[in-house]
């Protein structure tokens, strides 16, 4: 499979009458954007907000971050199963808009799950330092949604993870509205020529180099838009990601957007042919508290990344209540098979006694660390909010002097691999 | 805690579902239960099917608690 | 330049005066090093000199009041900027000492206090955050060593020189964290980690999963069909409405509910609290946590003898070890005065 992606380089985004980039400057044409959007009955109404690196702003309630990209040649198309036929992507040429961001931004409705939903975004300030789309230009679109959908402003939900019914239907229509503008945004450069061209091929490579796939432990994710468990696991090509079938936010860290530019897999593709021979990416992930379960999810992950031929696995892997221990089972069942493993990891102690592991295994002995969860940190007030009056889990002004925790902080704790920030252990 | 009290000479059956932990940890006397959300059970079972899944885990804790042991073992 | 005043603290076996039948001695000081200060003096070099040497039993030390505070007072009155203690090895009431004396040092005269204990030190989870702890082989055969760790570590926090890694500087990981933004992203730090550790090239882990210490597990109950058996639950099995507050995280207390006279747990009478995990079933059930019932029916088979009138319980969410360990250890009076024999613990 063979993926050019060309880039766009964008320096600036304005409104205008019509959608389209030259010179490095998009062009927003928002009327065009609302319609886009509220062809679908799910909104009452969608704001259209550009937000820049710099700027006194703070985005609340922000959850899906996407890039820009469009596909104009090969077979299917961006974002399988949402905005293209949900068929397999990942060849042929695909641009992108280098530098900008579609934010999908919204309250939590009635019905919705709100662990972890606390997600805010200064685009300027120290809070600006630990999240990546305060350096990217936004196209925030704050949605408001039908009140027909939500004729009770209280709901009991039992499923605790996941929301009531209604609240995933409405999760899935903001996730489509945003990749919906995400690849009109890109499409507007369908006849240009990007400013360059990047390729990315698993070509053959020496045979003494060692074969490395990626263990990608995700969460709840749309795949080839469906929301579907990965018990078994499942084999994708890293090109398939970056075309965007792996999509949506859960319970805060991960972005589309750095799925579309994983970093970890655009690593293991620089260094191969040199040092690795990267042989492909393993999904996996099942939501279950079942010892059984966990052993099967796990060992099966296990067996794909042998089957791949793997000598060494890198895992981006999930340090919550349940899910650490899948990780690290994970991890368990490589080491046994004799590939040797490495894992992206955060940490979640709540203070010195706390080893900042739910769960952990001796044979995990190769971690990078991306932070602690619970780091505390102190935000400035801000002239202007955008995304909703009250904050998802604090009743504090959102206007206000705020002391979050890292994890409250737009994506600041996602294990793809992008971030510089770490903890080290004293 | 089930460390302190077979340090302090009280044998302890553990029983858990994170029983990869509890070895990590050193637990010497762990017994493996059925999920995170109902150790010693399981709902999907019919009322006399669980209780005889209940019976034997404890059975298994019973067990545990008359075996010497010399480092972390999983009663099965 | 002056010397840096050293003040060495040790107990009474290693201070020469006795075995076991000495740990009862109270503190008492002399000038200059004693025994194993001679290798700790060598490790410290020139720019540093022990000018005393305190030491006590170790059952002094525990059970007196105020034995902490006279051995403080001993190595005050030296004027020391620095106080090393033991190393304890694995010795836990010479740890318990080391750990508490070097934690009032630190705190009252203000001066640099290290200690140093193996892993299993019971003195390590109590103190590991609030000291530095050089870790330590088992026994005394790891003396000399011990010093050189204990020595380097105490010069550099004296000299304010930032410590490395506990993997570099062989002290116990105190819990610290410090955050900062690296050079390169995780994901080029985990590919080069991960080729090196292919290739069996040395590498560093930026974060060491906890190691921990292993205990000697009780002998077994002997005779099962005459013996009494408690449980004992961490899943916060509590009765309805919780009325005496436990906590669903982060516990402070344990508590204990009469059971002798039920032979299961209803739902309409009990509940569980825990935040750590989805509760439903076990509020279906709450024998699925703690089962009274498959146990009474072993009692009345005869499978042991009796079942400890009480339900003990506390959540075992996020409990920080130290604290774990003192419920154990206030269980354990209870359970002895009413001649448990053996404990069933269940939780998540």
């Amino acid at each position: 499979m063979r993926l050019e992606v060309g880039t766009f380089q964008i320096r600036a985004i304005e409104f205008g009458a019509r959608t389209g980039v030259a010179g490095g400057t998009l062009v927003v044409d928002k009327d065009e954007v609302r319609r886009l959007v509220l062809g679908d009955s799910h909104f009452a109404d969608v704001q259209v907000h550009l937000v820049r690196p710099g700027e006194n702003v703070r985005i609340i309630n922000a959850k899906d971050a996407v890039e820009p990209r469009w596909k104009v040649s090969g077979p299917g198309g961006v974002f399988p199963g949402f905005v293209s036929a949900p068929t397999t992507v990942g060849e042929g040429r695909t641009h992108r808009l280098g530098g900008v961001a579609v934010l999908e931004v919204a309250e939590p409705v009635p019905g919705e799950q709100t662990h972890f939903r606390e997600q805010i975004l200064d685009m300027s300030g120290p809070g600006a330092e630990f999240s990546p789309f305060a350096q990217t230009l936004n196209v925030a679109l704050e949605f408001t949604p039908n009140p027909s959908l939500f004729p009770s402003a209280s709901v009991g939900a039992k499923d605790v993870l996941g929301g009531t019914h209604e609240a995933e239907d409405y999760n899935r229509a903001t996730t489509l509205a945003c990749l919906k503008v995400a690849a009109y945004l890109a499409r507007a450069t369908a006849e240009q020529t990007p400013d360059h061209v990047e390729t990315f091929e698993l070509t053959p490579c020496a045979p003494v180099l060692p074969r490395v796939a990626c263990l990608y432990h995700t969460q709840a994710n749309y795949l080839y838009g469906m929301k579907i468990a990965l018990p078994f696991g499942t084999l994708v090509h890293p090109n398939e990601l970056f075309d965007g079938a792996l999509v949506g936010w859960r319970q805060a860290y991960r972005s589309t957007y750095w799925d579309q530019n994983n970093q970890a897999m655009r690593e293991l593709y620089q260094a191969h042919g040199k040092s690795v021979n990267f042989v492909g990416c393993v999904l996996f992930y099942d939501l279950t508290p079942e010892r059984e379960q966990k052993e099967r999810v796990s060992s099966a992950a296990a067996k794909l990344a042998r089957l791949l031929g793997a000598q060494g696995a890198l895992l981006l892997g999930i340090n919550g209540s349940n899910y650490a221990i899948d990780t690290m089972l994970a991890i368990q069942e490589c080491e046994k098979l004799g590939i040797k493993t490495t894992l992206i990891y955060l940490d979640v102690g709540y203070g010195p006694d706390d080893p900042g592991f739910v769960h952990a295994a001796p044979e995990a002995d190769a971690i990078v660390c991306i932070g602690s969860r619970d780091r505390k940190i102190t935000l400035p007030p801000t002239a202007k909010v955008i995304g909703g009056q009250r904050l998802a889990s604090s009743a504090a002004d959102p206007r206000g002097e705020l002391t979050v925790n890292q994890r409250d902080i737009h994506t600041a704790c996602s294990t793809q691999g992008f971030t510089r920030q770490t903890t080290r252990f004293f | 805690m089930a460390k302190e009290l077979e340090a302090a000479g009280m044998p302890v059956a553990y029983v858990t579902t994170l029983d990869g932990l509890a070895r990590s940890v050193g637990a010497p006397r762990i017994v493996r239960g059925k999920a995170i959300t109902n150790v010693a059970g399981d709902p999907n079972l019919r009322p006399s099917d669980e209780k005889a899944l209940r019976k034997e885990i404890v059975n298994k804790a019973l067990k545990a608690l008359t075996t010497p042991v010399k480092k972390s073992t999983a009663f099965d | 330049m002056s010397t840096i005043r050293v003040v060495h603290y040790l107990n009474q076996f290693f201070s020469g005066i006795g075995a076991e039948e000495h740990a009862g001695l109270g503190p008492a000081k002399k000038l200059g090093v004693v025994g194993p200060g001679i290798a700790l003096q060598q490790a410290l070099g020139e720019g540093a000199q022990i000018v005393a040497t305190v030491y006590c039993g170790d059952n002094y030390a525990n059970e007196q009041a105020n034995a902490i505070d006279a051995i403080l007072a001993l190595v005050s009155e030296e004027r020391p900027d620095i106080l090393i203690a033991g190393p304890a090895f694995a010795s836990g009431r010479y740890g318990l000492a080391c750990g508490e004396l070097c934690v009032r040092a630190q705190d009252r005269l203000g001066i640099v206090a290290v200690t140093g204990m193996h892993p299993d030190n019971p003195g390590v989870d109590l103190y590991r955050t609030k000291v530095h702890i050089a870790r330590t082989r088992e026994s005394a055969a790891g003396m000399s060593d011990a010093m050189k760790v204990m020595a380097q570590l105490a010069l550099k926090l004296y000299a304010r020189v930032p410590l490395g890694t506990p993997q570099e500087e062989r002290y116990i990981p105190t819990g610290r964290r410090v955050h900062f933004v690296a050079e390169q992203s995780a994901a080029l730090r985990a590919v080069d980690m991960l080729v090196k550790k292919m290739s069996g090239q040395p590498y560093a882990t930026e974060w060491p999963v906890p190691s921990y210490s292993q205990v000697e597990p009780a002998p077994p109950v002997q005779d099962l069909a005459h013996a009494k058996i408690a449980l004992v639950t961490t899943g916060g099995v509590v009765p309805r409405g919780n009325p005496d507050r436990l906590e669903s995280a982060y516990a402070s207390k344990w508590l204990k509910y009469p059971i002798g006279e039920l032979n299961d747990l209803k739902p309409s009478d009990w509940q569980s609290i825990h935040g750590g995990f989805d509760t439903t079933n076990v509020n279906e059930d709450p024998n699925r946590m703690a089962p009274l019932d498959a146990l009474r029916e072993l009692e009345r088979e005869g499978a042991f003898q009796d079942l400890a009138d009480e339900l003990y319980t506390t959540t075992g969410n996020t409990a920080a070890i130290p604290t774990a360990r003192r419920f154990a250890q206030e269980m354990l009076q209870e359970l002895r005065a009413n001649d448990v024999q053996g404990v069933i613990l269940t939780s998540a």
